[in-house]
């Protein structure tokens, strides 16, 4: 018994308290016939396939949108001062770069065919151009239509502002976490280089800024996981006069 | 008319065992009933992931039911079809049956070449 309510525990860190209960129940009444192997093998493959997802999504996000980013900016740099740039769009840049990374871990975690990862994409994209092509006149233009369409659409039901909301507060919590790294980092270098406290101490302060930068994104993907939730058992319910 | 949700090989298989099983489809009944029609004894981590999928696309819902002596007091976890699930699903099968239209390998010399 405490065995089972340990693997129920377990269950529960990947999915729902209920559907992690009717997981392991239906696992504990084959288990009686099929035995202990086919029940811990079962145990091990459930909870592999509820977990692997977010890992892989975390990784590979934060390695690609951080690639994007630096893709943007070269594109950018191609036709832009870069003095300006780095004076200018520091913040902004830090932005884009959470932007990619949670539109590029909720395509992997829940599929290009789910409305708030579209939304993600299409708002990473065009935020992307206009901070990075804005001194083109035509971009500028083209992006500004597009976010105007992008709004009215989004403000069109209620589930989709619903789904806007999911999307904006994720941007935000990441933006505001990223940022708040970002500053400590700088303070902690600004703090140790007044000391005169050598390179050491100033590469520790570099692996501080990348714990903090992974935690941020930990935080904003850990708000996106819980507020889409919210969402889909929202939206449940409301679709139950559907049913058969 | 809205376009069907599309599905996946093995989100028609569960999606069908939900059907033939009318009220008493859960975990337990939904594998017995794929490996009894299909022959082949699906994973429960892929059963379950499918489902949660397909709860989260509207094709199925869920509701607790009862707890017996043998799930360690858990309770069952029901499924049945939504309206948008019944759609997919007679969709892709009318897909499968256009297609199929003609072809006579399900019976007849077809048959006898494939099987040999």
């Amino acid at each position: 018994m405490r065995t089972a309510s340990a693997i129920e525990w377990i269950f529960c860190r990947l999915t729902t308290k209920e559907r992690a209960a009717a997981m392991l129940g239906d696992l504990l009444e084959t288990g009686k016939e099929k035995g202990k192997l086919w029940f811990w093998l079962s145990v091990s493959g459930v909870a592999l396939s509820l977990f692997w997802r977010r890992p892989l999504a975390f990784f590979v996000a934060y390695y690609a949108g951080s690639q994007m980013q630096y893709f943007s900016i070269m594109a950018s740099m191609h036709h832009h001062p870069g003095n300006l740039w780095m004076q200018v769009y520091g913040l902004l840049d830090e932005l884009v770069d959470t932007m990619w990374c949670l539109s590029l871990y909720a395509a992997i975690r829940y599929g290009l065919q789910e409305r708030t990862t579209q939304m993600a994409l299409a708002w990473t994209g065009i935020c992307a151009v206009t901070i990075y092509f804005s001194w083109q006149p035509i971009v500028l233009t083209v992006s500004i239509g597009a976010a105007f369409c992008f709004v009215t659409t989004a403000m069109w039901t209620s589930k989709r502002r619903r789904e806007s909301a999911v999307v904006l507060m994720t941007v935000a919590i990441g933006y505001a976490a990223k940022t708040l790294a970002a500053f400590s980092y700088l303070f902690l270098l600004t703090y140790c280089s007044s000391r005169a406290w050598g390179a050491k101490v100033i590469d520790s302060a570099i692996w501080f800024y990348y714990t903090e930068s992974f935690l941020s994104f930990w935080v904003a993907t850990s708000a996106w996981s819980y507020m889409r939730d919210r969402l889909m058992r929202r939206t449940l319910l409301e679709s139950h006069g559907e049913m058969l | 008319m809205a376009k069907p949700v599309s599905l996946g090989e093995f989100e028609q298989v569960v999606l069908l065992a939900i059907l033939r099983l009318e009220t008493d489809a859960y975990g337990v009944t939904i594998r017995s009933e794929i490996a009894k029609c299909t022959g082949r004894d699906p994973a429960p981590g892929a059963l379950y992931t499918t489902l949660d999928r397909m709860e989260e696309k509207g094709v199925v819902r869920s509701w607790l039911g009862e707890a017996t002596p043998q799930r360690g007091g858990r309770a069952k976890r029901y499924f049945a079809l939504t309206k948008v699930g019944l759609d997919a699903v007679v969709s892709a099968q009318r897909a499968y049956q256009s297609l199929l239209n003609g072809l006579d390998i399900l019976g007849g010399a077809h048959a006898y070449c494939f099987s040999n």
